[in-house]
């Protein structure tokens, strides 16, 4: 079983990565279904390990808000493009201190 | 609250009420002539009942003390308010009114020329000083006289500088006010150390516990010699003795009424009511002894060659006080208070005198007067008996109140102070009929313009001329109404014969002088020149108190100016600039791009995960 | 774990982690869209391992088809020119891989400290009907919250993705 939370834990780490390292706004938000991924992974070995259909459940939820969620990302970036035509990351730093 | 208590009570109020109606009441007080009845009418209650008063208890002597709780404390009252009605308080009671009546009525005639408003303010004035002293006057603690000293000290200051519009007065008003203040420094904290040690404001519970001897004598001396600063700075003595030639700026009536009569004979007055605390300090008795004689002497020398009518008189007021100061100190209270209440009525009258004569002469100086007898008689005949007083010639008042201090200063074996004083005797009655001969006699100046005062100005010095001859006769029932707290013994001395012919040979000199033949005064000015002129430089002490506070007081003030600008100002800008400095740093963690941001949260979750970790 | 299972889930895992890799660092955008899709579909065959066939249903329903659309499509709406598909090198990579490798190791390390409570593994039991009775009894408000976040999310992507044509 915790060989499963292991590879959660290792894809989460990577899902890390990406968020914090890519450039492109696009890339960012693979890097977001990375670390959703994982934990759904998380939920499903705990959910076997238990016996239990509740994690299954909230791993639909997550499902659904992900989608949603993804959904909603990409129409922001789309309309950054429009606005700045640029979908790096680093050059939208409109809240610059 | 038995009649005594009473009678003191509204004898306070009087001119309490006076005080309410004309300070609130704006157009009353704008009126004019209004507001002038309206506080003598407050005064005149005052004198009415402590006339009442002092007859009943010369037939049956009281000592009531009330007292009313005031600021709460851990044990019982912090403070309290009341007042403490014996012979002592009843028969000041009666001069301060008395005297208080006379100038205010007297000032109807003298400020008459004043615009209407102005006359309200000084009668507004005149009551709330007169309910300052009566309140002093009355005091049963510490606290309250403190209170009641300071009120009469702003008093003083409101009065003099009356004519505020004219910068001798306000300066002169503002160096009152700076000279007395020192000495109230000392006074405050004298009572701070007493009450340190006993807890208690109250008189009666100090003299108690001082007379048990339960307070250490050398907090007590130190005390009672930082409490004298007080009253030598009230009452003008040496070194504090500077205001009170200056205060003459304001009316000549408030010159009566405070600088001669009643405020500057507070701090004598203080000393007679605690002489229970000054008895057991051989230290301050000395002290009161040899200031009190060489402000005597020191004064009368000064009095000597000044040109203002009242400068003279304000320099023999600071004399006079010397004598009695004096007395104290040789623990002759009964004399000294005598002669306090003679002095009271015969310098308001010299005073009152002198006020005719510049409100006639329309100067207060020698060289714009003379020959005024033949025009104002009145005001001539009663500033003679004024004068007769003060030189202490018999039948006069003075003559007996001086007298007594005399013996009692030579019976107490100190024969420095006794010289001064004989000295001192001797030039009272030189400087006066001097004042006399100029203004009086002599050829003609002014008085093609002269003209007597009008009776409202009259009436009341002939009164007080009344008095000056009369009071001294009282000098045997004077002392049995002061008798159960304060013990005198006069014995056969050839004393009062020779001041009696010193005041003779004084006034003897002064008619020779400047009756006679006018220009030897001149003559033996350039004979003592030194000594006249240091006279005139008022022995250098005004310029000395000035170096004193440029140099001194004025670089100390700019070195905490310095302190608070660079050292105070400077810690906060200090930190200011530093904030400044650490959030432009600190600005540049913003970069505005999100991953940053998430880097940052990421470490600082994994931080704190590990210190929590870490604690567990 | 039978043996199948063991050997199936290996396979998956090393390629999950590979494909997971690649969605990091891959150059080209599309390439890492793949990788992502690569991912999705690997990790419905770890959950087919630990017998959750629904979930592992629904994850290559909605998931790999509609979220791997979405994103294909945003990156279609938002490449200038078909040739600029270059992305430079992050300067943020060596703290990013740090940062990444110490949660990774913290995350293990905290797994294998962990002493798991042992219960029969497996269900016994039909885990569609336990999902379907849990939607609808114990986590009835969860559900309806969701239908409205769905409906909120689909009316503010409309929303965002029109605001050119207004006038």
């Amino acid at each position: 079983m915790s060989n499963y939370l292991v590879i959660s834990a290792i894809l989460f780490g990577i899902g890390t990565f990406t968020v914090m390292s890519r450039r492109n706004a696009i890339g960012i938000l693979l890097g977001i279904e990375l670390l959703l991924n994982a934990v759904n992974i998380n939920f499903i070995a705990f959910a076997f390990q238990q016996g239990n259909a509740v994690g299954m459940i909230f791993v639909l939820f997550t499902i659904a808000i992900t989608v949603a969620e993804v959904a909603l990302g990409l129409a922001i970036v789309i309309l950054i493009f429009r606005l700045k035509k640029t979908v790096q990351a680093d050059e939208v730093n409109l809240l610059k201190g | 609250m038995n009649l005594n208590a009473q009678l003191a009570l509204w004898t306070f109020l009087g001119p309490a009420l006076a005080v309410v109606i004309l300070a609130f009441i704006y157009p009353l007080r704008r009126s004019g002539k209004p507001a002038a009845y309206v506080s003598i009418l407050g005064i005149g209650i005052s004198t009415i009942l402590s006339v009442w008063n002092l007859i009943l208890v010369k037939a049956n002597p009281v000592s009531i003390s009330l007292k009313y709780h005031w600021l709460p404390g851990s044990n019982g009252s912090l403070a309290n308010v009341g007042f403490w009605l014996d012979s002592i308080s009843a028969i000041m009671l009666l001069v301060v009114s008395g005297v208080a009546l006379a100038v205010q009525v007297y000032s109807l005639g003298y400020m008459s020329h004043e615009s209407e408003q102005s006359l309200g303010r000084y009668y507004l004035y005149h009551s709330l000083f007169a309910t300052s002293m009566l309140g002093l006057v009355l005091a049963n603690n510490f606290l309250e006289v403190y209170i009641f000293w300071e009120l009469v000290g702003v008093c003083s200051y409101l009065l003099i500088g009356f004519w505020y519009y004219k910068p001798e007065a306000a300066r002169a008003a503002v160096k009152a006010f700076w000279v007395t203040r020192f000495g109230d420094m000392g006074l405050i904290i004298g009572i701070i150390l007493l009450w340190g040690q006993t807890g208690t404001f109250d008189y009666q519970e100090i003299f108690g516990m001082v007379q048990a001897g339960q307070i250490p004598l050398g907090l007590l001396s130190l005390a009672s010699v930082l409490m004298l600063l007080g009253a030598f700075g009230k009452s003008a003595q040496f070194p504090f003795h500077v205001w009170l030639p200056d205060a003459m700026e304001g009316p000549t009536p408030v010159s009566a009424l405070i600088h001669a009569a009643t405020m500057v004979a507070a701090g004598v007055y203080l000393v007679i009511r605690l002489f229970p605390i000054f008895d057991a300090v051989p230290l301050a008795l000395n002290i009161l002894t040899y200031v009190g004689s060489f402000t005597a002497l020191l004064a009368a020398t000064l009095a000597v060659r000044q040109i203002d009518i009242k400068k003279v008189l304000a320099y023999s007021t600071v004399s006079q006080l010397g004598f009695m100061m004096a007395a104290l100190g040789v623990t002759a209270q009964v004399a000294s208070y005598f002669h306090l209440f003679n002095h009271a009525f015969f310098k308001a009258l010299l005073f009152l005198g002198a006020g005719s004569v510049i409100h006639a002469v329309g100067s207060n100086n020698f060289p714009e007067m003379g020959n005024l007898s033949k025009k104002m008689k009145v005001t001539s005949t009663v500033f003679i008996a004024g004068g007769l007083a003060l030189a202490g010639i018999w039948p006069f008042s003075g003559f007996f109140s001086k007298d007594e201090i005399l013996v009692a200063v030579g019976q107490s074996g100190k024969a420095v102070p006794l010289f001064f004083l004989l000295l001192t005797t001797f030039l009272t009655a030189f400087y006066i009929f001097r004042a006399i001969f100029l203004a009086f006699y002599g050829p003609k100046k002014a008085e093609a313009h002269a003209h007597e005062s009008p009776k409202v100005m009259t009436l009341p010095m002939g009164i007080l001329a009344g008095l000056s001859l009369v009071t001294g006769w009282f000098a045997g029932d004077f002392e049995h109404l002061v008798h159960p707290q304060l013990m005198a013994e006069i014995s056969p001395s050839p004393l009062p014969w020779i001041s009696l012919g010193l005041a003779l040979s004084g006034v003897l000199v002064a008619w020779v002088l400047y009756q006679k033949g006018r220009t030897a005064p001149a003559a033996l000015t350039a004979t003592l020149a030194p000594l006249s002129k240091a006279i005139d430089k008022k022995y250098w002490l005004d310029d000395m108190y000035e170096w004193l506070y440029d140099k001194i007081l004025l670089a100390f003030s700019g070195l905490i100016g310095w302190i608070d600008r660079y050292l105070v100002d400077g810690v906060v800008n200090l930190s200011a600039w530093l904030t400044g400095e650490a959030g432009s740093k600190l600005r540049l963690t913003q970069t505005g791009k999100a991953q940053d941001y998430l880097i940052g949260v990421t470490v600082g979750l994994m931080v704190l995960i590990i210190l929590g970790l870490g604690l567990r | 774990m039978a043996e199948g299972t063991q050997i199936i889930f290996w396979i998956t895992a090393v390629l999950l982690l590979l494909s997971a890799l690649g969605v990091a660092f891959l150059r080209n955008l599309f390439h890492s869209v793949l990788a992502l899709a690569a991912v999705l579909i690997l990790t419905a065959v770890l959950f087919l391992t630990l017998q959750a066939e629904f979930v592992a249903a629904v994850q290559i329903l909605l998931y790999t088809g509609g979220v791997i659309t979405l994103v294909v499509f945003a990156i279609m709406l938002t490449e200038k020119l078909i040739g600029e598909r270059l992305t430079q090198t992050n300067r943020r990579i060596a703290i990013a891989g740090t940062i990444s490798l110490a949660l990774i190791l913290f995350l293990v390390y905290a797994i294998s400290q962990e002493q798991f409570l042992t219960f029969t593994p497996g269900f016994d039991f039909d885990t569609t009907k336990e999902i379907a009775s849990g939607f609808l009894f114990e986590f009835v408000i969860p559900f309806e919250a969701l239908s409205l976040l769905l409906l909120a999310s689909l009316i503010g992507a409309l929303v965002l993705a029109n605001e050119d044509e207004s006038e």
